[in-house]
């Protein structure tokens, strides 16, 4: 094995592949805190989901034991959409709302669920009552 | 030369318990979810990676290191791919939870494409069960664990000098699809394996029990996938049959033929219980003969398919790089071998994108550059091959 290194050109293409590994660190949004917390459950993924929202979705929910949930209108955006137009689909946001249906997964949406959340800013029903809010979400129970 | 023939078995049987065990955990999982049966899959499957890192740690210690640096790269990072998170984790998440195989096909979350085949999340969900509980990043190292056997594998297919480049030039093809929770690395590195032992089987005359069983068990794991996948093996199946009818090597061969086509049957599964579920695919469906007359004499089409497709960098440097390749080695066999396959599923990935639903443009650039990556590393790969071949003076015609 030794002889293998001992080659000049096995050397250089030993350190060309070192090379590309750290490229490959580099390319990535490697974080050695992520490393860290890689197994912890209990760890928010700040790094992997770029709206507070989301994140906060599932500290509302989790904090009521609540099993179903419901969203606002404004969250879900627009439904129906038109895949076969670029301009629909470049004017789309769907980012919150799908995300926040993985994240807190296994607490399921469902459009039959009184618990419902909306952004912070909306108008919500009078029939509403307010549950809890946070800085982005407030959770409604309608 | 005993020395040789027992490090190369061993590689084989390593190979083969991992591509095993990784298709034992999925028929398991089919089954019914048995937590402590998974478990110990999954332990046995690092204990023989362990085995294959520990057992004489200075051989081929460049593999060990990449597979080592990538799996820390891989714990290291984010999951913010949109399909990691909303499909291939996702699904993932949906059997670890539910303890189903066929948690997706509830029809809960339809956009995630619950039609897309499990065998990668299903050992995601396997790694999860084993750590017992879930997060959004572990879970990504199950598909890097899964491109181990064939990376095992390439050992056996180069010599050391050769294996630096095959690493550097895989390493600078796939980068990001290895450790960022896509499966489309691991596609690519299975379809070229898996486009690699045809070769190695049917025209390079190789005989070995190992490397049959093998085969199989990636053309299972590669038609699992994704649906890319299953096109890729019935691709290959295809091209095996018709280059032993042109051989006339039919009757000879007809045993191990009819042997790998029963890699299909899995997948056969998975579609008919998708049918049952009432879960259709979003490109081929019921409508799918009339995108395809709309389409196809739609000359912007074409041209739109061809720029993202044909124009994508790496893939044009890896035609140059085949076709260098062979002006240099002269290996008529593997050239067109590579060539006839490649050409095969390009004229599959045309007709996808002319029957999709979605508006073409956008669809291309959300897919082009992750569809090609397999073509791309399938030239390069028997480029390199090419090379090697002519410089260790295996027979050339």
């Amino acid at each position: 094995m030794k002889s293998i290194y001992k080659n000049k050109l096995n050397l250089f293409l030993f350190f060309l592949l070192i090379i590309n590994l750290i490229y490959i660190k580099n390319i990535s949004y490697f974080n050695l805190e992520i490393l860290v917390n890689s197994f912890n459950k209990n760890w928010i993924p700040v790094y992997s989901i770029y709206r507070s929202e989301v994140i906060e979705s599932k500290y509302l929910l989790n904090k009521h034991r609540i099993s179903k949930f419901n969203v606002s209108q404004k969250i879900i955006g627009e439904t129906d959409l038109d895949f076969s137009s670029a301009n629909t689909i470049k004017a789309t946001n769907l980012y919150t709302y799908y995300r926040m249906l993985t994240y807190n997964y296994p607490i399921r949406l469902d459009s039959q669920s009184k618990y419902f959340l909306f952004f912070l800013n909306e108008k919500t029903s009078e029939k509403c009552k307010a549950l809890d809010k946070g800085k982005y979400l407030k959770l409604l129970i309608c | 030369m005993l020395k040789q023939i027992k490090r190369v078995l061993k590689i084989e049987t390593v190979v083969s318990i991992l591509v095993l065990l990784i298709l034992l955990n999925y028929f398991v999982m089919f089954i019914s979810y048995n937590e402590y049966i998974i478990k110990l899959i999954f332990s046995l499957y690092i204990c023989a990676i362990l085995f294959f890192i520990i057992y004489s740690p200075l051989n081929f210690l460049h593999l060990k290191i990449t597979l080592v640096v990538l799996m820390i790269i891989v714990l290291g990072n984010p999951t913010y791919s949109w399909d990691a998170w909303a499909i291939w984790l996702f699904h993932a998440k949906r059997i670890f939870f539910e303890q189903s195989i066929i948690a997706q096909l509830d029809g809960y979350a339809m956009w995630t494409h619950n039609d897309y085949p499990v065998i990668a999340p299903t050992f995601a969900a396997s790694l999860a069960t084993l750590v017992g509980s879930w997060n959004n990043i572990f879970p990504k190292l199950a598909f890097l664990l899964m491109s181990f056997p064939p990376l095992i594998l390439s050992i056996k297919m180069f010599n050391v000098r050769y294996h630096f480049l095959f690493l550097i030039l895989a390493l600078f093809i796939l980068n990001l699809y290895l450790i960022n929770g896509l499966v489309d690395g691991l596609v690519a590195i299975y379809f070229t394996f898996s486009s690699y032992l045809i070769y190695d089987i049917f025209l390079n005359k190789q005989n070995s029990f190992y490397y049959l069983l093998i085969t199989f068990c990636f053309f299972i794991i590669l038609s699992l996938l994704k649906n890319e996948g299953a096109v890729m093996v019935a691709i290959l199946l295809s091209i095996m049959i018709i280059i032993n009818i042109s051989k006339k090597e039919m009757l000879q061969n007809y045993k191990k033929i009819i042997f790998l086509l029963f890699s299909l049957i899995p997948i056969l599964i998975w579609k008919i219980t998708c049918i049952n579920y009432n879960v259709n695919n979003d490109i081929i469906n019921y409508d799918t003969l009339n995108s395809l007359k709309n389409m196809i004499f739609n000359y912007n089409s074409f041209k739109l398919i061809f720029k993202f497709l044909i124009l994508d960098t790496k893939f044009i440097l890896s035609i140059i790089f085949i076709l260098i390749a062979f002006n240099f080695a002269k290996n008529k066999r593997i050239f067109y071998f590579s060539l006839s396959i490649g050409v095969t599923y390009l004229f599959s990935l045309f007709m996808v994108y002319l029957i999709s639903p979605y508006d073409l443009a956008w669809h291309l650039s959300s897919s082009a550059s992750r569809v090609i990556v397999p073509l791309t590393f399938l030239f390069s790969f028997f480029g390199l091959l090419q090379i090697y071949h002519k410089k260790i003076g295996i027979y050339v015609h």
